[in-house]
């Protein structure tokens, strides 16, 4: 027997290997989970998400604050920093726990090392990136929680997962520094390719990463559903394909069946699947207060800059009330989103996006948003129609257009609208021309088009 | 317990391993050859790091004949650095393990204490001297209680004392399951082996007993100066050096 044994060694030395059953715990996956964490790259890369997607968080003043939507599609921004980082970690990790146990790889692909970092680092680094998101929930927690919102972060969370198989394909196919680097390489050129919307069809990478609000959006779920379909069919074909390593011919069919139904699934669906990752909701402004006797409607998602925009928007409808140009103030004032365009007679919109992002609300913005037709048809035409047709809005329309802002603009403050460079700026309006022009506005009755041709 | 190898041709770059057919049942048999004559290739080709270009290789255990995969000591085992022993025992381990199978911490101590590793089990892999990792390497092919080892050059770098030790420990194994065992060591053979299969360039030119090997060289008994008689004789019968 073995002279160093320290405890008093059984009859056979292998008599201890004997299944135990019922004594002592079983290694599980969350032993191996553990394992790549402690000793590998994982907790570095999981610090560096947090870190990336701080950064992120805090871009532009943060104005996804209080839209989880827009949060869960602003967090993404931060993928062609994460993804690389997560490739090139998990290619490390991969070449080295796989050292010496690559003749283990052979087995079930589902429970060899490759498997262990993808699983690791699904759980800790998409656990990372979860934790981000819960933490910007809770600056300003939502108010209107997406039900396809957990599918969205689900399918970012796999995203990392094929970062990491992707990064350990390539770490048990070349040494370690090299695998590091052609893993993240490899997954930049990925995200370059496959996380921008694509006309129809599912991309494989798109995560929103949005810095345009999402009030009036909501989460397709049909889209995520089979985003996240190919995501997981990519990551199971990263860890069938193990190169050089002898399976049963019936085992390497089937996984040859793998890779291909991954590949064409994810041809299919980029050509064939739903086209839109975001649905219109055709939400309307519910959080409604009176501001200078007009009831202004915003969106509750919009509740922190809410104050700031009434009060301003206070100014500039007193002004005009104030110097005889009342027939310029609706009855209603309401937020406009991307998929609510309020409008008509009685109704004008406001938009607010710059003052997400801390800017302080303009009277300009506030007043083209308050004038601006938006509601008509023309704005209604799908741009491809607009072209087809020659259709196209007229110069009078925007000389008129120029004249109702300038003029409503001079009522808030005179010398705002002189103040270019010597240019007088557009005539101003007498009240009842303003009050013609802005009816025909809301009533949809202007002469828009310019005409084909 | 059996390892059948039917006709195994593989290719290792520009080697070429084979044909090779054994029937390598319980017992230890030792896979014996210069070095460059695909000992290492045919090891690799029996547990599947390497896919055989033709041929087929068979694993059986139980009455049933249930497939069983091979625990295996590659010749360049090798584990990351700051890693535990008893961490990394585990995570092998649990690649190895299945649901009806599983591979818990007494069976990973419990290997552990078999090489004489048990005051190591927290030390990290990169602290142990070369003996000591060659024989976490054999620990970890141990795991899951393989019906069939295979284990390239388990002696390698080891002291006397533990190479004795290792040899009582694979005859131990060898009670139950198939091990193979490649080794340059005639005393290894003399000392442990049932079997013997000689390889050279790739060609399989022995196959039978130790005795039958110490036959060759003129002997009656097997001692390693027999069995390393018995070796010389087969490969210069064969035109190898």
């Amino acid at each position: 027997m073995i002279a160093e044994a320290a405890p008093a060694p059984p009859s056979s030395p292998y008599a201890g290997l004997a299944p135990a059953p019922g004594t002592g715990s079983a290694r599980s996956w969350w032993h191996v989970v553990r394992f790549v964490a402690r000793h590998g790259l994982l907790r570095w890369v999981a610090l560096g998400i947090c870190l990336i997607n701080a950064g992120v968080l805090t871009m532009r003043g943060a104005p996804w604050r209080g839209d989880l939507t827009w949060l869960i599609d602003f967090v993404p921004i931060g993928l062609l920093a994460v993804g690389p980082v997560v490739a090139g970690a998990a290619a490390l990790d991969m070449a080295r726990f796989g050292e010496g146990a690559r003749h283990v790889e052979g087995m079930r692909f589902w429970r060899s090392p490759a498997a262990a970092v993808t699983y690791a680092y699904t759980i800790v680094a998409g656990g990372a990136y979860v934790l981000t998101i819960v933490v910007g929930a809770a600056v300003v927690p939502p108010v209107h929680v997406d039900r396809f919102a957990w599918l969205a972060v689900l399918a970012q969370v796999l995203m990392l997962a094929l970062f990491t198989a992707v990064g350990t394909l390539l770490g048990r196919a070349v040494s370690a520094v090299l695998a590091g680097i052609l893993a993240a390489v490899a997954v930049l050129a990925l995200v370059f390719l496959t996380s921008s919307r694509v006309e129809s069809g599912v991309a494989l990478l798109y995560a929103g990463g949005s810095l345009v609000p999402r009030v009036g959006r909501g989460f397709d779920g049909g889209y995520l559903a089979v985003q996240a379909l190919l995501l997981a069919a990519m990551v199971t074909a990263c860890l069938v394909i193990r190169p050089g390593i002898a399976r049963a011919g019936r085992i390497r069919a089937a996984e040859c069946a793998v890779v291909l139904t991954a590949g064409s699934l994810v041809v299919v669906a980029g050509q064939a699947g739903p086209d839109d990752r975001l649905a219109r909701t055709n939400a309307r402004p519910t959080d409604c207060a009176p501001v200078a006797g007009v009831t202004v409607c915003m969106f509750p998602e919009h509740r922190r800059v809410a104050g700031e925009v009434r009060r301003e928007l206070g100014v500039v409808l007193e002004a005009a009330r104030t110097h005889g140009y009342a027939a310029l103030v609706p009855a209603r004032v309401e937020e406009a989103s991307a998929s609510y365009s309020p409008g008509g007679p009685g109704t004008a919109a406001i938009r607010v996006e710059a003052e997400l992002e801390g800017q302080a609300p303009s009277d300009e913005g506030l007043v083209l948003g308050l004038v601006e037709p938006t509601h008509c048809t023309p704005w209604d035409l799908p741009v491809a129609e607009a072209a087809v047709s020659g259709a196209e809005l007229s110069e009078e329309y925007f000389a008129d257009l120029d004249r109702l802002v300038g003029t409503w603009l001079a009522l808030v403050d005179p010398d705002a609208v002189v103040a270019g460079a010597g240019d007088p700026g557009p005539p101003l309006l007498a009240p009842q021309e303003a009050a013609r022009v802005m009816e025909q506005f809301r009533t949809c009755t202007y002469d828009f088009l310019a005409g084909p041709g | 317990m059996m390892l059948s190898l039917r006709e195994v041709e593989a290719t290792a770059g520009r080697f070429q391993l084979g044909p090779v057919s054994a029937e390598l049942g319980t017992g230890v048999t030792a896979l014996l050859g210069a070095n460059g004559a695909g000992k290492s290739t045919l090891m690799k080709v029996m547990v599947g790091v390497l896919p055989a270009r033709r041929g087929s290789v068979t694993v059986r255990s139980g009455a049933s004949g249930e497939y069983s995969r091979p625990g295996y000591l590659p010749q360049d085992f090798d584990a990351p650095r700051n890693t535990p022993v008893a961490d990394y025992l585990g995570f092998v381990g649990w690649c190895r393990a299945s649901r009806s199978r599983p591979v818990t911490d007494e069976e990973i101590h419990g290997v552990l204490g078999a090489v004489g590793l048990s005051d190591r089990a927290r030390s990290p892999f990169g602290r142990l001297s070369g003996g000591m990792r060659r024989r976490v390497g054999v620990a970890q092919a141990m795991l899951g209680a393989p019906a069939v080892m295979v284990l390239d050059e388990p002696t390698v770098g080891l002291d006397p004392v533990q190479r004795s030790d290792l040899r009582a420990l694979v005859v131990d194994l060898a009670r139950e399951r198939a091990v193979i065992v490649s080794t340059h060591l005639a005393e290894d053979v003399a000392a442990v082996a049932d079997r013997v299969l000689i390889l050279a360039d790739g060609r399989q030119v022995f196959a039978g007993t130790t005795a039958e090997l110490a036959a060759r060289g003129g002997a009656s008994t097997v001692s390693s100066e027999t069995v390393e008689r018995g070796f010389l004789a087969v490969v210069r019968a064969e035109g190898t050096p």
